[in-house]
């Protein structure tokens, strides 16, 4: 089925359409495309063949949880008991479903950087809280502003949502910002999420400190964080929280109500990657960030302007001086050169002259791709608006 | 009783202060759960089952295959044919597209639930029902209705308690994981209609279906209304993969939009390995659970000739793992007898915690190691010489 350009297209009807084409190139979802390290693998395969398949506790292995609490220290700078203070969960979406029920009340406002993964949207809406967006930008490599946080706090404002690095923007919190930032969530008693799912892809030496591991911070952090992208672990549904012992107690329970704990085969495979050999993940950056680079350069070539992809796996790029509006330009690089690329629109509203491109297609794959997106653009550059 | 968390002394600390109201009632709930003291002989906790070896061998295939990515959102698609065949073929038509595979039967039946019922919608629930069920209702703040029909209905709920109950979901389970008991088919058929005839969604959970000892008593004989209804699905009890946490759901295509949506809220999809796990135990298990079967109903005929031959009826279960045993005739309540027997070192579960209707009933899990059966039986049997009245 075709669809018709005019109408908005999103992400859904881009991915029907990719379906029903053959040898689509993907830059759309959030997957990557490398394996999971064999010896991870090998130890899931082993947790298999010695019968630890059975369940687990609300809270997570045992095992694991020291490994988490082990990887924030050695890590993160953050404290966090293995017993009271960690929560394994069913990969990084069910941790932030959790913790947004658990905290969210009707009329509670979240603070939430845009453009963002809108999957916290989903989980703040259900909840009844209201999301109050924080602006980020291009000029800025969509850094988050203090001062825009600052200004939009008010009395209802219960939760600060950091997202670093960030999906879509490809944009870190710098040290600076985070400082600041957690002095403002003091003096308004606000409460933090970290979001560091991405926090081992970072590039061209950006660094990034956890807000949880800053004097008076702990106490009103959670740090959220999984296996899935610093390990290639997507499909194993492994993800983590870590935070005060009243908090981590609440969504235990909500854990244990939706689904009584993370797969059992999955935490053992998360222990060999927490605990394991980590030359795997600084060869994954690595990979990442030479197909950055021949993205940006591409990128340069094709026009399309970006902030610094300081870290994620993700380029955030603006199609505004291509004369074709991003959401029109998804659709006609699916339409007639058969790469998928998700638009802006997908990660807030206000984000029509962006789409993210993913790093997670091989450098060949990408230098195909690239050359099909170059064909489109010469066709409809400043015809199409 | 525990009394972990949200007491005074850390409910005044930033985060103590941010929990919604609803988390910390969740919370405070939660500290009924009592646990079974060490070397006690626990009578409700399954050993884990050896699996069946293409189970297995599958998993670990899937894992050399490099099936280590995010699965399609809704799930493997081969898994859900196989699913919605295995349903049709129930009397439940189901097809790939009206299937979600969920992390575990719990997480289905959530997001079933939350995305059929808003704050303050009514939910008319069947008892005997788990406790993280009504959790659930009391998080999404659905005005709860219960219905406890009694033993001797063998827990048949009544077609005309549905009629004009304004209820917008009919939630109940057949056959049961807590009673072990299925609605006959012809009686669930009339309650389903009535439900679809007032406009009542109808919620069947179905997560003991496969644990049937003859799988007729699951079948449904009206495949037209078995379709209009939402059914919930586990690989737990009958395939032995708790652990692996996999279930599904299966819902009216004009569902399908909300539920799907939320599912993949939720945790995005269910963990690769375990779905191809599920789907070996599906199409390469049967024989393997014919003789679990036969086991269990070893199993339950042993369970239930020493209880009888010691004055304590029960109620003669259609699936495994669950027993209840009736202590209705002694002179004590089924929580006051669980409490003794804790005392005495044995744990199995009062009736009364999954409502009304199980209230003066024992609840014991027939997956316990046999030695330990025969032993906890033999000490039930003797608390009844105690307590007759």
């Amino acid at each position: 089925m075709t669809q018709t350009p005019k109408k908005a297209i999103d992400i859904f009807d881009l991915q029907e359409l990719a379906r029903s084409k053959k040898n689509v190139i993907s830059m759309g979802l959030g997957d990557p495309d490398l394996d999971t390290p064999a010896h991870i693998v090998a130890a899931a395969k082993a947790a298999i063949e010695e019968g630890r398949t059975g369940p687990a506790p609300t809270r997570g292995l045992p095992e694991l949880r020291e490994a988490i609490s082990r990887k924030l220290a050695r890590d993160n700078g953050i404290i966090a008991d293995p017993e009271t203070e960690v929560l394994v969960t069913t990969g990084g979406q069910e941790a932030l479903f959790l913790l947004v029920q658990a905290l969210t009340e009707p009329g509670d406002e979240v603070l939430v950087p845009d453009p963002r993964y809108t999957s916290y949207d989903a989980a703040i809406n259900l909840a009844g809280g209201r999301i109050v967006l924080v602006p980020t930008d291009e000029e800025h490599d969509f850094d988050l502003d203090p001062d825009e946080v600052e200004k939009r706090i008010t009395p209802k404002t219960k939760v600060l949502l950091l997202i670093s690095p960030n999906n879509p923007t490809a944009g870190i919190v710098s040290p600076e910002n985070t400082r600041r930032l957690a002095e403002i969530a003091i003096e308004h008693d606000l409460i933090v999420i970290s979001d560091e799912i991405y926090e081992k892809f970072l590039y061209d030496g950006a660094q990034q400190i956890s807000i949880a591991s800053l004097p008076g911070m702990r106490e009103r952090t959670i740090t959220l964080n999984g296996v899935s992208k610093a390990y290639a672990m997507t499909g194993w549904r492994i993800g983590y929280l870590a935070g005060p012992p009243e908090f981590i107690d609440a969504v235990a329970a909500l854990k244990e109500m939706v689904n009584m704990h993370a797969p059992t085969v999955s935490q053992w495979a998360a222990v060999a990657a927490l605990d394991g050999p980590q030359d795997c993940v600084e060869e994954m950056r690595q990979t990442y960030a030479e197909r950055r680079r021949l993205l940006m350069d591409a990128l340069d070539e094709m026009g399309f302007t970006f902030g610094t992809p300081h870290g994620a796996l993700y380029i955030w790029a603006n199609t505004a001086s291509t004369g074709i509006e991003a959401t029109r330009l998804s659709y006609l690089f699916l339409d007639e050169a058969d790469v998928l690329i998700f638009p802006g629109t997908g990660f807030g509203e206000k984000w029509g002259n962006y789409m993210r491109m993913t790093l997670l297609q091989p450098k060949e794959v990408l230098e195909q791709a690239i050359s099909r997106m170059k064909d489109v653009l010469a066709r409809h550059r400043g015809t199409a608006g | 009783m525990t009394t972990r968390g949200g007491g005074a002394s850390r409910a005044d600390t930033p985060m103590g202060r941010a929990l919604a109201g609803r988390a910390v009632a969740l919370l405070q709930a939660r500290g009924r759960t009592a646990t079974a003291a060490a070397g006690a002989l626990d009578l409700t906790q399954p050993e884990l089952a050896v699996l069946p070896q293409p189970v297995v061998q599958a998993a670990k295939d899937a894992l050399d295959r490099g099936e280590t990515h995010y699965t399609t959102r809704p799930g493997v698609v081969e898994l859900r044919q196989t699913i919605a065949e295995r349903s049709t073929a129930d009397g439940f038509s189901a097809t790939v597209a009206s299937t979600v595979v969920t992390n575990g039967g719990s997480e289905g039946l959530y997001v079933v639930l939350q995305g059929l019922l808003g704050p303050g919608d009514t939910v008319l629930v069947v008892e005997p029902v788990a406790p993280n069920v009504i959790d659930m209702l009391t998080f999404i703040g659905a005005t709860l209705k219960r219905i406890s029909p009694s033993a001797e209905e063998r827990f048949v709920p009544r077609p005309e308690t549905i009629v004009d109950s304004g209820a917008a979901v009919l939630l109940l389970a057949s056959p049961s994981p807590i009673t072990g008991v299925a609605i006959p088919p012809e009686a669930l058929e009339q309650i389903v209609a009535a439900a679809v005839e007032h406009g009542v969604t109808v919620v069947l959970d179905r997560s003991s279906a496969a644990a049937a000892y003859d799988p007729a008593v699951a079948r449904f004989p009206n495949p037209e209304l078995g379709a209009q209804i939402v059914t919930i699905g586990s690989f737990s009890d009958a395939y032995g993969l708790t652990g692996w946490r996999v279930g599904y759901f299966t819902a009216p295509a004009e569902r399908m939009g909300k539920l799907g949506g939320l599912k993949q809220a939720m945790s995005i999809c269910t963990t690769a390995v375990s779905q191809y796990a599920a789907l070996a135990a599906l199409q390469e298990a049967d024989e393997w659970l014919a003789e679990r079967r036969a086991e269990f109903a070893r199993r339950r005929d042993l369970a239930v000739s020493r209880l009888e031959a010691a004055g304590l009826p029960v109620v003669p279960p259609d699936v495994f793992p669950a027993l209840l045993i009736d202590v209705r005739g002694l002179a004590a309540s089924d929580v006051e007898l669980a409490e003794r027997l804790a005392a005495d070192g044995v744990v199995v579960q009062p009736g009364s915690i999954f409502g009304q209707a199980t209230a003066g009933f024992l609840r014991i899990n027939l997956g316990i190691p046999a030695d330990d059966l025969e032993a906890g039986i033999d000490r039930i049997a003797r608390l009844r010489n105690g307590v007759e009245g």
